[in-house]
């Protein structure tokens, strides 16, 4: 049986699970992190976004082998120790960005990374990035894009 | 008694106080319990500032309990935008009785009159005296186990404190956290279950040997076309059943249809004609007509396409069966899924988690079927989550519609007659809609329960599904609404948001602006004109002056401009909207002026939300939706062949909620539907002239609408 040794919010895990076993499941099934969802299985919605080594990237289609000594990052572990909100999404409170809050936990892990990334990115820019990856069909679209550009700095619509 | 007051309908179903409400002690808070659930629309919230403002409340002193059997009031389905109106006023009425038995109780302990106990934050005190009591220090005192008396006037709330105020959603924080859902429950030894199925075909020969081989596969459990998998495993399970779609021989079951959606509607066997409404015109006005047009409708079949799939955990519990679902409607669910297991209702708990936004009838019920017959196979508790392909192959779809009227219009653009024709399949199949079991798997299984024979939502009381807005809110000389239903649709239909109001509102403000453009009128000025309803020409004019509407504007070709007016089932909100269409390689939207009025708006931040969220669908819908299919089955089975909007083709949004706070609450999750469709198309016509009368309005679709 091969294991799997990988680094999930800062700490080591290692797995049993085969290496074709999405990252996904692992994260729910084993490890019991389910802020991160199934949607498509296909990358495509992004509710499963989650960081590895830093970037975003969908679990649902991610392969344990992919992932082998990398670092981890959920939704819940950019909380803080005590609970408290990050400030991603402290700016969808302050907008209260949900209605079923479904697509929420993907978008929240991809706008953290990308202002680790560009930090100045402009609206066309998480426009760009929000529509190639992710999917909201509640329709809070607008909410979600006033939370990031509160995120971001304050910017303008 | 005479002179009472009906009270609203949950309550009347549901009479004993103590079914909505308990107070208790540790920790000192009131335990409220509804049936109406938390679908993504805020209810909660809202039914929370209810609540808390008709017993004196703080929200933090109240905890809702949303959707258990046997706990919760049986409300049936969380469904067409009354959760507020009738649920709301339940809670209102329950909590408000609760109330005025307390302020009883507490007037004999403080010896007062009862007309001079206040309450607030929960506390009964009599003006110029010390002493105070609780719902807590009184709850000995006080027996809610009666049956809410008849009355001759609803109970009266204190004070507004809460209803009115942009309160934000209670489920927040936890949202925001990613937790709640009935996806992330796991219960001790939960296995993982898939079900392997195609519609509209027929497994033919299953290799069940090589399926229990498969990595991890626990348990293949066959019964008659039910083939279902469990596995320890979720991936493995969903690996089986990926495999064994591919494995196994498939007959179809039905005929495949490749019309066009047009041909598809027209061939659609009806089985019945119904008179929807008739008003002759006795004053022969028909000779003052300048023009005379005919003109057909199309709406495709939509599917809910939530983003999260469909999900269900059975647990079983000696002979019976605990469900944790997301359907609407756990009452009804129960009693199909108790047919199906063979077991009594109360030997069937569904207890309601949230699931992702349904927008109606998707795979919710469905799916805890699945899991409770994998469930009874296993011995096990079982979790079964729907795949992408599922989730838009599987569930239920929005009807088709097609809309024949024939309108003539006098040169002052008054409509000397309307004659109007919808044609449909149903529009509502949910569990406990007549006599059967409506779930997937039971017409699967070896012995199959027979659905319940299909049949349309009624006007009356319920608004109509097909017939939903068939009737045009305006007043025509001469106006005859026929409803033609088919009980024979290709595909499987049941509630998508609006039900019919989406399909004939497009049509009947459509036909408005082809109507005023044939005699050179304003599309404002034509609808003022036949408008006799003071709150929907409120709306009109409310969003017209937000938009800067300007009669007769010219369009430069590329920017047309339109709008729309309705009032959802003719009877709840009135909703109007201006949009702004741009039109280049690609059909877009970049603004949408909307106004509304739903009388009271307990939560008017909860009410732009829904507003927002609609309008966001209804575009997503006109521009890019459409279920396809061939002789291989549905073929928009993923997010590439069944597109919804992006976050680049987003509109802005400017939302004014006409505040009504005299007037009773009305919902308005479904209201924006039918009026976004018409104004794209009314402003696509002002760009281009071009009348496109089928959605979606694609650039091909443009196109093909060039004369």
């Amino acid at each position: 049986m091969t294991m799997t040794m990988l680094v999930v919010n800062g700490r080591p895990v290692g797995t049993s699970s085969p290496p074709d076993t999405p990252l996904l499941y692992v994260l729910r099934n084993e490890l019991g992190l389910t802020a991160a969802k199934f949607g498509c299985g296909a990358g495509r919605c992004g509710a499963c976004t989650v960081h590895v080594d830093g970037r975003a990237e969908s679990s649902c289609n991610a392969p344990l082998w992919s992932v082998a000594d990398k670092s981890v990052t959920t939704l819940e572990g950019i909380t803080g120790d005590d609970g408290a909100l990050d400030e991603v999404q402290q700016a969808f409170q302050r907008h209260g960005a949900i209605q079923c809050g479904y697509c929420i936990p993907g978008i929240l892990m991809r706008l953290k990374a990308l202002r680790g990334e560009e930090p100045g990115a402009g609206m066309a820019r998480i426009r760009e990035v929000l529509s190639e990856r992710h999917l909201c069909r509640c329709g809070t679209h607008l909410r979600i894009l006033a939370a990031a550009a509160d995120y971001f700095g304050g910017l303008g619509r | 008694m005479n002179d009472c007051v009906a009270m609203p309908f949950s309550l009347a179903t549901n009479r004993r106080l103590s079914r909505w409400l308990t107070v208790q002690g540790d920790p000192e808070r009131i335990l409220v319990r509804v049936g109406k659930v938390e679908i993504g629309q805020g209810i909660g919230t809202a039914l929370t500032q209810i609540a808390a403002d008709a017993l004196g409340l703080d929200l933090s002193q109240i905890r809702l309990v949303a959707g258990i059997t046997d706990e919760s009031p049986d409300e049936l389905w969380t469904s067409a935008s009354v959760s507020v109106e009738v649920g709301g006023a339940s809670v209102a009425w329950a909590c408000g009785e609760a109330r005025e038995m307390f302020i009883q109780a507490a007037a004999r302990r403080l010896g007062a009159e009862p007309g001079r106990v206040e309450v607030s934050h929960g506390c009964f005190s009599v003006e110029g005296t010390r002493g105070t009591e609780s719902y807590w220090t009184l709850r000995a005192a006080v027996d809610l186990d009666v049956e809410a008396p008849a009355r001759a006037s609803a109970p009266a709330t204190a004070e507004r404190t809460w209803v009115g105020r942009p309160v934000p959603r209670l489920d927040l924080s936890a949202k925001l956290r990613g937790e709640g859902f009935v996806h992330d429950l796991k219960v001790p030894g939960m296995l993982h279950g898939r079900v392997v199925r195609r519609p509209g075909f027929r497994p033919l020969a299953l290799d069940r040997t090589a399926l229990a081989e498969q990595r991890g596969v626990m348990h293949v459990h066959v019964d008659g076309d039910f083939i279902g998998i469990v596995a320890a495993d979720e991936h493995d399970a969903a690996r089986a059943q990926e495999l064994a779609l591919d494995a196994i021989k498939w007959s179809p079951a039905r005929a495949a249809d490749g019309a066009s959606l047009e041909g598809t509607l027209r061939a659609m066997p009806v089985d019945e004609t119904r008179q929807t409404y008739r008003r002759t015109d006795t004053a022969g006005e028909h000779a003052l007509a300048a023009a005379t047009l005919r003109e057909s409708y199309l709406r495709p079949f939509l599917a809910h396409a939530s983003v999260g799939t469909c999900c269900a955990v059975a647990v079983p519990q000696g002979r019976g069966m605990k469900l944790f679902s997301h359907s609407q409607g756990i009452y009804p669910l129960r009693q199909n899924l108790a047919a199906c297991l063979g077991l009594a209702a109360a030997e069937v708990q569904v207890v309601h988690m949230d699931g992702a936004g349904c927008y109606g009838h998707n795979g919710a019920d469905d799916v805890a079927l699945d899991a409770a017959l994998l469930a009874r196979a296993a011995q096990a508790p079982v979790r079964v989550a729907w795949s992408r392909r599922e989730e838009l192959t599987c569930a239920p779809f929005g009807s088709g519609m097609l809309v024949d009227i024939e309108a003539s219009v006098a040169t002052d653009g008054s409509v000397v007659a309307w004659h109007q024709q919808t044609t449909s399949a149903t529009h509502l199949a949910r569990p406990g809609w007549g006599e059967g079991v409506n779930l997937l798997a039971a017409g699967e299984l070896a012995q199959p329960l027979a659905h319940a024979p299909l049949a349309d939502v009624p006007l009356m009381p319920f608004g109509g599904g097909g017939e939903r807005n068939a009737v045009p809110l305006y007043e025509f000389g001469e106006c005859t609404v026929d409803y033609r239903f088919s009980a024979q649709s290709t595909l499987r239909t049941s509630a998508l948001r609006s039900l019919g109001a989406h399909g004939n509102v497009f049509a009947i403000e459509s036909m408005m602006d082809e109507l005023a453009a044939a005699v050179a009128m304003d599309p404002l000025a034509i609808r003022l004109r036949n408008l006799k309803d003071e709150r929907s020409v409120a709306v009109l004019q409310a969003v017209c002056q937000a938009a800067d509407w300007t009669a007769n504007r010219q369009s430069d070709g590329t920017r047309g401009w339109g709008l729309a007016v309705a009032q959802y089932k003719n009877r709840g909100a009135w909703f109007a909207c201006v949009v702004e269409v741009e039109l280049s390689h690609e059909v877009r939207v970049n603004r949408v002026f909307a106004a509304v009025d739903c009388g009271l708006a307990v939560n008017p931040d909860g009410v732009r939300n829904q507003i927002e969220g609609g309008i966001v669908q209804a575009v997503s819908w006109c521009l890019k939706e459409r279920v396809t299919w061939d002789a291989e089955g549905i073929t928009s089975c993923d997010w590439e062949r069944y597109p919804i909007l992006n976050f680049d083709e987003t509109p802005e949004i400017q939302v004014a909620i006409l505040q009504q706070s005299a007037m009773p609450p009305m919902g308005v999750g479904e209201c924006t539907m039918g009026p976004v469709a018409a104004a794209v198309a009314n402003a696509v016509r002002h760009a281009l002239g071009v009348h496109v009368r089928e959605m979606p309005i694609t650039p091909d679709a443009i196109a093909a609408a060039i004369p």
